[in-house]
């Protein structure tokens, strides 16, 4: 990730059922310029923006509409525009999690996360890195420990493994005698790592490396 | 009710107690032994000893004053327990020394060193012993050691010509300051062995106490912060469920405490499953749970149950204090490196050095999983979130 306070605004679109979301969301942020907001991903792929980043909720049910884009459907539908997509969400299961990195998605943000950190993730996806959360950390530990990312160097490994238990960048950074700043620049590689493993591997080998039943990930690309 | 175990000791009315005070009576009891050996030895004395004495009304006056004077040392020595009292050292160690004095008038010079006509020798044994008993200090004890040593040999050695007997005398005389000095070390070491045995009895009843009482907050500490987010006015629906169903498994807890029964043996569990059982108890928290690399991790049912327990400490810890938007349960590990979990919440934290960890932490966790080897780091800082690593390693436990 590579934001801090003087980052400039950047364009976002947000497509969410929730009205709160769509229309508070602009006045809650100082960082991201939300330029259009949408209920459904049809709308708004009939619109189709300029925006840098595009917030996607992955629940567009909420109205009680029954038969439109959602999930990971919605995500490979928005990504294959092609957009960046950033997940905002509720959602916490990994199989769902990862079904939409795998879909295309750039990364992945929790509702309950503060402000900040939606706004540092919309940044570093629009800069073009890959953002997880803590459960996709402990994915990629995972996958790592399987032996499907061999080129994680032994700092990356370390980084990875305090951010798979929760830890921030500064409390890494203390542990290991490196900034903070450096701390972010080797997940930053590991999650780029770990985004070229799932654009490059099928869904049943993913389900096979995550430990994921046979179909976790196909129901929701 | 469930009492603390009693620490062992004897106090059948049969045998003496393994304490101080009963360190004094057994003490006592060998010196009213002693003693009471010295006044057999003064009726065999009195019989064979007083046909012979050159003035038996002295050597039975005196008889009768030493077997008098024993009497009421025996008296006090018994009602009060003990034996230190330098007034009737001062008493005894007089007769003594005026039977010493007194000998050589009412016996003959032939039978000064003869146990039943001069019998001051085995009288003033007893006494040093008795000095070397009562008397607190080495140098009180010496003196008054010296002194019925002296009134013992001068008027012996005045009147006993024989080299022979006066080497009999001399001896006797370095024997009555070698009893006074064994006794004064036999009891000083039954009474510091006494002390020491108080001293450790005490200490483990400290330790029982404590031990009782950690029973008692173990159980409750949980239990506390479940009772008081129940009685908030208005509770979220789901945490709401979720503490219900913790209450209910807090009043299982209790039940199992108060009669006294063990909570069931689950058997042979993962230490994926122990600590997804604890954490899925708090769903209410924005929690991720990484147990990925856990699943083929072994646990004991001895261990999974403090674990278990001490996961649930640390997330109610957090439900309460952390104010967290990001709470990560973490484990990994395999059989031969050992294995940890960690609980890091992204809340308010504290500083460890101006607020010591509290009675769950503290002792909860700590104390709880060290009979297990499982080390309890913890690491937080003001605004930063809190971290505590749970961490077991084979060697270490070996």
């Amino acid at each position: 990730m590579t934001t801090d306070g003087d980052s400039p605004s950047i364009r976002v679109a947000a497509i969410d059922d929730d009205t709160l979301i769509r229309e508070g969301l602009g006045r809650l942020t100082s960082t991201l310029e939300i330029v259009a907001s949408y209920a459904t991903a049809e709308a708004f792929l009939h619109d189709r923006p300029d925006v840098d980043v595009v917030l996607l909720d992955l629940n567009l049910a909420g109205t009680g509409r029954t038969g439109g884009l959602q999930g990971g459907a919605a995500v490979a539908a928005v990504a294959g525009v092609p957009y960046r997509v950033l997940i905002y969400t509720n959602e916490r299961r990994r199989q769902v999690l990862v079904g939409c990195l795998a879909a295309g998605a750039r990364g992945i943000v929790h509702k309950a996360e503060p402000m900040a950190a939606l706004e540092a993730a919309a940044h570093a996806v629009a800069g073009g890195e890959v953002v997880i959360t803590d459960a996709i950390a402990g994915l990629v530990e995972l996958v790592n420990h399987r032996g499907q990312l061999p080129t994680l160097t032994p700092r990356e490994r370390d980084v990875l493994r305090g951010r798979a238990r929760g830890e921030s960048f500064s409390s890494i950074g203390a542990r290991l005698y490196i900034s903070p700043k450096t701390a972010q620049e080797y997940m930053t590689s590991v999650t780029g790592k770990f985004g070229d493993y799932l654009r490059s591997h099928s869904p049943a080998d993913l389900e096979r490396h995550l430990g994921f039943a046979p179909g976790d990930l196909l129901d929701w690309t | 009710m469930v009492h603390a175990p009693q620490p062992p000791m004897t106090t059948t009315r049969s045998r003496v107690p393994t304490t101080a005070a009963g360190c004094e009576i057994a003490i006592v009891l060998v010196f009213l032994g002693v003693r009471l050996l010295n006044v057999v030895q003064l009726v065999i004395a009195a019989i064979w000893g007083l046909p012979l004495s050159t003035r038996p009304w002295l050597d039975a006056t005196c008889m009768a004053v030493f077997a008098l004077t024993s009497l009421y040392i025996g008296v006090v020595v018994v009602r009060r327990g003990q034996y230190r009292d330098w007034r009737l050292v001062v008493m005894d160690g007089s007769v003594a020394c005026a039977i010493a004095l007194l000998q050589a008038d009412f016996t003959r010079p032939a039978d000064r060193i003869n146990s039943w006509g001069g019998w001051a020798f085995p009288v003033a044994i007893t006494a040093a012993s008795g000095a070397g008993i009562a008397l607190r200090k080495v140098s009180t004890t010496t003196l008054a050691t010296a002194a019925i040593s002296a009134c013992y040999l001068t008027p012996t050695l005045l009147a006993t010509h024989n080299p022979s007997q006066r080497l009999t005398v001399i001896v006797n005389g370095l024997a009555i300051g070698a009893f006074a000095a064994v006794s004064l070390v036999v009891a000083r070491f039954l009474r510091r062995l006494g002390a020491d045995s108080d001293a450790a009895r005490a200490w483990a009843a400290e330790a029982a106490r404590s031990a009782e009482l950690d029973r008692h907050r173990l159980l409750l500490h949980d239990q506390e912060t479940v009772l008081r987010l129940l009685s908030e006015p208005v509770l979220d629906a789901t945490l709401a469920r979720l503490l219900q169903k913790q209450a209910a498994s807090g009043a299982s807890q209790i039940r199992s405490f108060l009669t006294g029964d063990g909570m069931p043996d689950t058997g042979e569990a993962t230490l994926a499953a122990t600590v997804r059982r604890a954490a899925l108890q708090f769903t209410d928290l924005p929690m991720t749970i990484s147990t990925d690399l856990a699943d083929e991790v072994p646990l004991s049912a001895e261990t999974a149950a403090p674990l278990g327990q001490a996961i649930v400490t640390l997330l109610h810890n957090v439900r309460r204090h952390a104010a967290a938007t990001s709470v990560v349960v973490h484990a990994a590990g395999d059989v031969d490196d050992g294995w940890e979990v960690s609980v890091h919440d992204n809340g308010c934290g504290f500083d460890p050095a101006t607020t010591p960890p509290g009675f769950g932490l503290g002792t909860q966790v700590h104390r709880a999983l060290a009979p297990h080897h499982i080390e309890a780091h913890l690491s937080a800082a003001a605004g930063d979130g809190t971290l505590v690593i749970l961490r077991f390693s084979p060697a270490e436990a070996a």
